[in-house]
């Protein structure tokens, strides 16, 4: 056989053997989580989770990943199925949904990145496989979504309200009069595994961390985020008192300029002095 | 049959060198049973973002579509804390690696005294080579300068020649803004840089002196212009300019466009003053569930190069290049990210204008005949996946002269002052290359891998590579085929 001959044999046993094993066909099946019609595959989820979740996260899912050491905040620890960002009540599963979107989405300002670049179906797939960690999505399901009115003008009345609530609910406590988050509580706050926690500084963040609309603002503060001391506020405000509260938090985003904030400094620039300072009364 | 004949044929090229080598993957494979791990790249991002080296990588270097959207973003994460000002002062955005390494060099119809060390006649032999060696080291220097200002500064140091006489050079410097006006689309890049290659050579995932490039980047066919050959080295080398480049959120739809002084990335601007272009798009989309997503992109290069110098007392004085004659690159690309397996297959249409083909100055006529140099070639890549610590790597590649330079039967000087009679096929080349590439563990702090390879490349009617630039005299016209074997230890940290 001359040579050509001996690399073209060569070629087509590659050929072949790619042939055989670019389908990867599943076989085996697991249905574990439902997003966007789409169906997430917890065996094929670990496989994703063993590539990009362990670091952090960990093999078990525990949060004691090998980085978890230096990380601040700590990782999620899926064990105790506790997730901060959900459309449901508090106290409840998130949907798929919501565990999709945070996967979507990351966490500003934390170690969590954006995984938009993975393609949805391997999102999916890695949320079956989260799902996997705890007993609790055998034994329970998911809450119902909450809803959310469609929104009320952002006018200066609204946030004018949103600014006596703030005072009204105590949101200064943690997040401070300024929203820079130093309010007089913030430095003894820690999370459910009593590690220390930073309430958002809304002058800083451009994202908030479930989300960056103001529909996402207002399901934060009525589902509240587990885990954390931010409770939900679902059974203290009416849902109109709620997008008040949406207006002001918006004009406390200094680095970004947002409508709410350009109304506010207006009517502040044409009624100067009237304001009483927020904090302690 | 013919299988048991390629069998036969294969255990007689590998020889009793091999089986130590043999021995040794025998035994990584089996400790590789026996102890399964879960499943770094560059440990400086690793240790900034906490990510293990498989977030961003299907198998190091080679990217995965998030480490494209990570590298496409300036090298962030884009979760407001890719601004040094939120590390702690200890980190330092620096990693180093180096491959300390065995290999078996082996080349055929090499031209050679035929008796040692008397000059007066030489034959075509096989010259081989065998022992422990260093393939260099380099500093890999990047990360943010701010928010969206991002750097990459790589000096690497490598033996200079046998007397152990070491060099440094930088591959790369450079400074990029990143999305501009708020935009992914708009990033701008000025300095010392890799081009956007469909697949970057600098990421291949083999080592060894055969297989660890993509003939295709670096072709020139036999009697170009030498210092094209020596020092351009075609699409692959890193070029000093600017790049204009733009991607969807994911990634998907990318593009670049790159102007560089026709300087082969060499600094001082030792050649001429025109420039080059280089412009790349690319698009993916997702197969299905478990098909992952392909990538297609087409791409093209412009380039120019100096015939002839401005001299003093006959030696060219540096910078003064003029007579400058243009050479093309054009191709497409089809890549393929499953789950489990990548699979690469570029192809390139490369063109060489007459005078530069043949290294004729273009203040002299050209000689009757002379034409443009014309060439198609490309590879052919899988890469297995076992686990994200283990990957086992083939490629075929060939390339294959359309029109040659300079007319059928003519001999044409080599830089070196050799000379090649030309035929059809003189400088046509197939490269096959098989490898491991094993990482013991992964962390987020450094990256170890193992890699055996195999790699052998065949080039017609010469009696040496066409990349090392280096041609031996031919005068017997023979096929040269040269072949690696290699067991290199990867560390960086």
């Amino acid at each position: 056989m001359n040579s050509s001959g001996k690399l073209a044999r060569i070629l087509m046993w590659w050929a072949f053997c790619m042939a055989l094993a670019v389908p990867q066909i599943v076989l085996a099946q697991d249905d574990n989580s439902n997003v966007h019609g789409m169906t997430g595959r917890a065996h094929v989820g670990k496989e994703l989770f063993g590539r990009y979740c362990f670091g952090c996260h960990g093999p078990a899912g525990d949060g004691a990943g090998m980085e978890a050491q230096w990380i601040d905040p700590k990782p999620r620890d899926f064990t105790a199925a506790v997730f901060k960002c959900r459309s449901t009540p508090t106290g409840t599963l998130p949907t798929d949904e919501d565990l999709f979107n945070a996967i979507t989405r990351g966490f500003d300002t934390t170690f969590m990145p954006q995984w938009r670049p993975l393609p949805e179906n391997q999102r999916a797939d890695l949320v079956a496989y989260v799902k996997t960690f705890s007993p609790r999505w055998k034994t329970e399901k998911p809450g119902t979504p909450i809803t959310i009115p469609p929104e009320t003008p952002a006018n200066i009345e609204s946030i004018l309200r949103g600014r006596e609530l703030f005072q009204k609910v105590e949101c200064w406590k943690c997040h401070g009069p300024q929203g820079h988050g130093d309010g007089p509580s913030a430095s003894t706050l820690t999370d459910s595994k009593d590690n220390p926690i930073r309430p958002y500084n809304f002058s800083t963040g451009t994202r908030f961390k479930c989300g960056a609309t103001n529909q996402d603002l207002y399901r934060i503060f009525m589902t509240g985020l587990d885990g954390t001391p931010m409770p939900s506020f679902a059974d203290v405000i009416k849902p109109d008192e709620a997008w008040d509260l949406v207006h002001f938090l918006r004009t406390l985003q200094v680095s970004i300029k947002t409508p709410e904030l350009d109304v506010f400094k207006q009517w502040e620039a044409a009624h100067p002095g009237q304001l009483k300072p927020i904090g302690p009364s | 049959m013919r299988l048991l004949a390629f069998t036969r044929w294969s255990a007689r090229r590998i020889s009793h060198a091999a089986v130590p080598l043999l021995l040794v993957l025998l035994i990584m494979f089996l400790t590789l049973i026996l102890t399964p791990q879960p499943a770094s790249a560059n440990p400086a991002f690793a240790r900034k973002y906490g990510m293990p080296c498989s977030g961003c990588h299907v198998a190091w270097p080679l990217l995965n579509n998030f480490g494209q959207v990570f590298r496409d973003n300036g090298y962030q994460m884009m979760n407001d804390r890719d601004s040094p000002i939120w590390r702690d002062g200890s980190y330092w955005p620096i990693a180093m690696y180096g491959i300390p390494e065995w290999h078996r060099e082996s080349s055929s119809n090499q031209i050679v005294d035929t008796t040692p060390g008397d000059g007066s006649a030489q034959s075509a032999k096989r010259v081989s080579s065998t022992g422990f060696d260093f393939s260099g080291v380099a500093w890999w220097m990047s990360g943010t300068l701010n928010k969206n200002i991002s750097f990459l500064l790589l000096p690497t140091i490598f033996t200079l020649n046998a007397n152990n006489t070491w060099s440094i050079t930088f591959e790369s410097a450079w400074v990029r803004f990143d999305n501009l006006l708020g935009s992914s689309w708009l990033n701008l890049k000025m300095g010392k840089h890799e081009l956007d290659l469909p697949v970057s050579e600098k990421r291949s995932l083999s080592f060894s002196n055969y297989g660890g490039l993509y003939y295709v980047y670096h072709f020139f066919p036999v009697g170009s212009n030498p210092t094209m050959i020596a020092d351009l080295q075609g699409l692959n080398s890193n070029q000093l300019g600017v790049e204009l480049m733009g991607h969807s959120a994911n990634s998907y739809t990318r593009y670049a466009v790159s102007v560089m002084s026709s300087n082969a990335g060499s600094f001082g601007n030792p050649y001429g003053d025109t420039a080059d272009v280089y412009a790349h798009f690319q698009q993916a989309w997702n197969v299905g569930h478990d098909l992952g997503y392909m990538k297609a992109s087409a791409f093209a290069y412009f380039g120019e190069w100096p015939t002839y110098f401005q001299s003093l007392n006959g030696a060219p004085i540096a910078g003064t290049g003029t007579g400058n004659k243009g050479w093309t690159a054009s191709g497409a690309s089809l890549l393929w990210f499953t789950p489990k397996v990548v699979w690469s297959n570029v192809f390139v249409h490369g063109t060489e204008n007459a005078f530069l083909a043949n290294n004729v100055p273009a203040n002299t006529p050209l000689p009757a005949g002379d034409r443009t140099a014309i060439w198609n070639g490309g590879f052919t890549e899988g890469d297995y996946m076992y686990t994200p610590q283990l990957a086992f790597i083939g490629r075929y590649e060939a390339v294959r002269m359309q029109q040659q330079g300079a007319p059928l039967g003519s001999v044409v000087t080599n830089g070196n002052g050799t000379l090649t009679t030309i035929a059809a096929n003189t400088g046509n080349l197939d490269a096959l290359t098989f490898g491991i590439r094993w990482y013991p563990f992964m962390t987020t702090r450094v990256g170890f891998a193992i890699n055996p390879e195999y790699s052998v490349v065949r080039s017609r009617g010469v009696t040496n590579s066409l990349f090392a630039g280096t041609y031996s005299s031919s005068f017997n016209n023979a096929d040269a085929t040269s072949s690696s074997i290699f067991l290199g230890l990867n560390f960086e940290f």
